[in-house]
């Protein structure tokens, strides 16, 4: 039952005396956008109840559809956490050895990628569209060396700054 | 004759139960930060709340009631 057990690390597989400088996931934009939407559908029966509640018949089906519309909002409640378990679990952690992406695809579901610090070659940042400038939230692009192998962060709040904080811990590491 | 909605009903609660498990736990255990611990936390009470609502209505349904009115009106 090693699930029960608590963790020592701040995240996983942290390495014994691994400083992490950086946790970072995608704006919050992505995670507010859905749950305002989940706001507005979780009103719609409120609204249709404003328009029945002068109805003679209201009165005896009024516990089923409060019963109805609890049991509705308990499954958006759900889902909504959801979303919020999966955003908060998608994120790129930035330590004073490497670079990490985590990406929660689901319950159980996990896939991580690293790239340590002295390989990075080179990092780009890409700011494309009016509400990505407006937001300030762009794409970072991490070329390692020797490999073709690319890391592409998305939709980042505060790019530039990430960047300019992996160049200069990979500056520190030599 | 066998009641087939208990069965149902204990089946989606476990279901649902299992569901709400997992998202505290993962939020708890790999959540990076105070935030997402927090948040499960929220998340725990919400439901709880929300599901204890749903029961109270629940039990203030009145079949008879309903059933008159829509066969007799």
């Amino acid at each position: 039952m090693s699930i029960f057990s608590a963790s020592t690390n701040s995240f996983r597989r942290e390495a014994p005396e691994e400083k992490t400088i950086l946790v970072t996931r995608k704006h919050e934009i992505n995670l507010l956008m859905p749950l305002y939407t989940a706001l507005g559908i979780a009103l719609i029966p409120f609204l249709i109840y404003l328009s029945i509640k002068s109805q003679s018949w209201y009165y005896v089906f009024s516990a089923l559809y409060w019963s109805l519309y609890f049991l509705y909002l308990l499954v958006l409640w759900s889902l909504a956490f959801y979303n919020v378990m999966i955003y908060f679990l998608n994120n790129v952690v930035v330590t004073d050895r490497r670079v990490i992406e985590n990406h929660q695809r689901g319950f159980f579901n996990h896939e991580s990628n690293e790239l340590e610090l002295d390989k990075i070659q080179d990092i780009s940042v890409k700011i494309a569209g009016s509400v990505a400038h407006f937001l300030d939230f762009g794409d970072i692009e991490i070329q390692s060396a020797g490999t073709d192998r690319k890391f592409i962060f998305t939709r980042l709040p505060n790019p530039e700054k990430i960047k300019e904080t992996i160049m200069q811990l990979k500056m520190k590491s030599g | 004759m066998f009641n087939f909605f208990p069965l149902l009903f204990a089946i989606i609660l476990i279901a649902y139960a299992w569901y709400s498990f997992s998202i505290i736990y993962h939020l708890i255990r790999f959540g990076i930060g105070k935030h997402p611990k927090v948040l499960a936390l929220v998340f725990f009470f919400g439901s709880f709340l929300l599901f204890a609502l749903f029961l109270f209505s629940y039990n203030r349904v009145d079949w008879k009631q309903m059933l008159e009115f829509l066969f007799h009106s």
